[in-house]
């Protein structure tokens, strides 16, 4: 009997696993971006849906500010108490208020509303679309002469341009705001001094950067959530695979691209 | 005239079509029967051009649907209405917007105006005005496949599709169904192509029948030549007989 030694088998294995793992990942890629062009193509041409994009916007911006403003006070809260007991050992205790204000500013508000909107705005537009899918509500769209693309997916991605920098701003300022909470009414800082520490570093850059790639993540999630829409098969359970699948791959997106974005404005 | 040339289509590794020929009279109604994954659906997919086949034609009008641009196709797409099976009724807009949501979309038909299309055309399916402002969630199966038929003819197309339209139903409801495809037909004098395994409703219906089975039409004819086929597989597949030998269930 002619068999190939284990090792030899092993290794097959090992690299057929991890090209379907790349493949994977390259068709998904190859699939977004193909919806992504597809969108700018049909979203550049009139007419422009403003009712939709509005109601959009309350639905991924308005909706979400809640969450996205409880997160934004407790993280400006810790990152205040975090840095003091860091600083303290070095006598820098004064810093508090320009750390957190760069940190809310430069990283964590927009990331922080990124990963909360991938969450509850991404998954509600995956649940949203698949089930219209699985329903052939997006069928029923295209039978009638309307692109699902044009009608469903841009003004998601506009309203996820629009209001991600949006929810980034109230994000830094209750973040800025919790980190003066904390510093001023439980640390003792000066509040004279606090505030004066929070601005005197702070660059406008700082801030339209945030924004910048705040936008970035908006458009991100929206696309790719309601490119898991568009893409459900299989009922109920489809849906549920879809929601899951929209959850973690803008998460990823939003982190990843944060990198690459930081570096760009950075450099 | 519809015209379906030696259409293949596959999933994956599941050959669903393999080699489909179809005629479908203009003017008339065209029942294509056939069990449960016999690609029924798949098929009707692609005469309005919502999937398009590995290999073979669809051709409406004599266009061939696979080598038609974008613009074309939303252009051919819209001389037809679609019945869907669950109706397929948008859950977040009331039955008038529904109803009127092609209107709505390419006409620029002020809003009032859209609403008393609407009111007409759910008067056809024997639904009363009372229905307009309510959600889909609202109405029973019966009232939500009447509104689906209506919102199907309010572009007046010139070609109706039915998917399963008495699937799921009681036999009244089913019949109320079955009055309706026929009256519209009356009515518009439309090209009709219904796909059902509910035998009554074909006959009922259809002006020919055509069998689908395993992929391919292996039978086709008016209702009576239908009826009295001696086609092993037609007589199983009519007679619901599991277990004549002919007809493969899978």
């Amino acid at each position: 009997m002619n068999q190939s030694p284990p090792k030899t088998n092993a290794f097959m294995g090992f690299a057929t696993t991890v090209g379907a793992v790349i493949l994977g990942v390259v068709t998904e890629v190859g699939a977004i971006s193909r919806y992504f062009f597809q969108a700018v193509r049909e979203g550049i041409r009139p007419p422009f849906r403003v009712r939709d994009i509005l109601r959009q916007m309350e639905a991924l911006g308005v909706n979400s500010m809640p969450v996205v403003l409880i997160t934004a006070i407790f993280t400006g809260m810790v990152l205040a108490l975090q840095s003091f007991t860091g600083f303290k050992r070095f006598n820098a205790e004064s810093l508090v208020g320009t750390v957190v204000a760069l940190s809310m500013t430069r990283e964590l508000g927009p990331v922080l509303t990124g990963l909360i909107c991938s969450g509850r705005a991404g998954a509600s537009i995956a649940a949203e679309l698949g089930t219209m899918k699985v329903t052939e509500q997006i069928d029923a769209l295209v039978t009638m002469g309307v692109s699902p693309v044009k009608y469903l997916m841009v003004p998601r991605i506009i309203a996820g341009v629009i209001m991600l920098p949006v929810l980034t701003v109230f994000s830094d300022v209750v973040g800025i705001g919790g980190g003066y909470l904390v510093g001023v009414h439980v640390l003792d800082a000066n509040p004279t001094v606090y505030i004066k520490r929070t601005f005197d570093y702070l660059e406008i850059s700082d801030v339209t950067g945030g924004l910048m790639k705040a936008a970035v993540f908006g458009g991100l999630l929206a696309l790719i959530s309601s490119y898991k829409g568009f893409v459900t098969e299989g009922g109920a359970e489809g849906v549920g695979r879809a929601t899951t699948g929209a959850v973690v791959l803008s998460s990823m997106a939003v982190l990843i691209s944060n990198y690459f974005l930081t570096s760009m404005i950075s450099g | 005239m519809i015209v379906v040339e030696d259409l293949y289509k596959s999933f994956g590794r599941k050959q669903v079509l393999e080699g489909v020929n179809l005629r479908v009279p203009k003017g008339e109604t065209t029942a294509i029967i056939g069990g449960s994954g016999s690609g029924k659906s798949v098929l009707i997919k692609h005469i309005i051009g919502l999937l398009f086949p590995d290999s073979g034609r669809v051709l409406v009008d004599g266009e061939d649907l696979c080598a038609l641009g974008a613009a074309d196709l939303v252009r051919v797409r819209r001389r037809f209405g679609m019945v869907f099976q669950g109706a397929a009724l948008f859950d977040s807009m009331p039955v008038w917007q529904n109803v009127g949501f092609a209107l709505l979309q390419h006409t620029g038909m002020p809003p009032d105006e859209v609403m008393e299309v609407a009111r007409e055309r759910l008067e056809w399916v024997g639904l009363s005005a009372d229905v307009l402002p309510r959600m889909p969630a609202e109405l029973s199966g019966g009232m939500r496949k009447r509104v689906g038929f209506a919102r199907a003819i309010a572009m007046d197309p010139e070609i109706l599709l039915y998917d399963e339209p008495t699937t799921g139903l009681d036999p009244v409801m089913s019949d109320v169904i079955n009055r309706l495809v026929r009256s519209l037909q009356e009515r518009l004098g439309v090209t009709s192509v219904l796909i059902t395994h509910d035998m009554v409703s074909a006959y009922h219906v259809a002006d020919h029948i055509a069998m689908l089975y395993q992929g391919r039409i292996v039978a086709t004819g008016t209702p009576d030549e239908i009826r009295s086929s001696q086609n092993q597989l037609v007589r199983q597949f009519i007679t619901g007989d599991s277990e004549g030998g002919a007809y493969q269930v899978r």
